[in-house]
């Protein structure tokens, strides 16, 4: 029952957070479109070109839209492994930059009262 | 007494596995075009039962943490409760910027949301944002996963692996 509890609490603050980001995103939205027809402002796309909402998906122009749906231009064993090195690579230089130097001061600490003993 | 302490131990490896687990499903899910979409959007999904598994781990240490926020917590604790709540918010907008765009999941279940054009781009910055984040995390924790790999990982393998030379040497 506790149990149930605490995952109902993480499951409001999950609805919480995406309550207000979608709140946020479509009010900037509406802002935006609001101070283009204020400025006279057309949108930037022609009528041949302007998005139906009807399709299944919509694609803008200036995108990196190349013809196919997302995720399905797939890459090799070799893109993979870049993407897997390059993603733990960034992580394990975040890591080291923060733990090596904690660990040294903290090593440092320790044998600083050893030394004056 | 046993039991007491065997439940943080059984915990803590619990913990481990768990979190090993969201590292990697957060591996494969960060790179959709080699993964391809579905597996990216369902096992994105999935990861959500993972992360409450960990929220309930650490469910004391938040709730402490929280009551005394304002008062009395040394400054690592405090780095660290921001940085969690940063994790929880960007990963938050991560899943709903996914479920905006998404062309796997939520058209199998037959639910179709309104298109607007900022969801891609607010899902790759949280995405790459959530990168950083992670790596803070890990720094922050690094202690707690060296402790928890020698314990759980390497000693139970050394283990074995002095038991066996042990049994060759007496035969």
């Amino acid at each position: 029952m506790k149990t149930i509890g605490k995952i109902f609490i993480i499951l409001v603050a999950f609805v919480v957070v995406m309550g207000i980001t979608y709140l946020v995103v479509n009010a900037s939205e509406t802002s935006t479109e609001m101070t283009q027809f204020e400025n006279g402002e057309r949108p930037q796309f022609s009528d041949d070109e302007r998005p139906s909402f009807e399709d299944e998906r919509t694609e803008f122009p200036g995108g990196d839209f190349d013809g196919q749906p997302e995720g399905r231009h797939e890459r090799g064993v070799g893109g993979w492994m870049f993407g897997l090195i390059k993603n733990i690579g960034i992580v394990a230089i975040v890591t080291v930059l923060i733990a090596l130097p904690r660990t040294l001061l903290r090593n440092r600490k320790r044998s600083a009262p050893a030394a004056t003993e | 007494m046993a039991e007491n302490q065997t439940k943080p131990k059984t915990q803590t490896k619990l913990k481990l596995v768990i979190d090993i687990i969201i590292f990697l499903v957060f591996l494969i899910t960060m790179d959709p075009h080699s993964s391809g979409i579905t597996i990216h959007e369902w096992l994105a999904t999935s990861a959500i039962a993972a992360l409450v598994v960990h929220l309930l781990l650490s469910w004391d240490w938040i709730v402490q943490i929280t009551r005394r926020f304002v008062g009395r917590v040394n400054g690592l604790s405090r780095i660290n409760y921001i940085l969690d709540w940063l994790l929880f918010i960007d990963g938050t907008v991560i899943m709903l910027s996914g479920f905006m765009i998404s062309e796997s999941l939520l058209p199998f279940l037959g639910i179709s949301l309104p298109r607007n054009f900022v969801w891609r781009p607010l899902h790759d910055l949280s995405a790459n944002l959530f990168l950083l984040l992670l790596g803070l995390h890990t720094a922050l924790h690094w202690g707690w996963i060296v402790d928890a790999f020698k314990r759980y990982v390497f000693q139970p393998i050394a283990k074995l692996f002095w038991a066996d030379r042990e049994k060759d040497l007496t035969a």
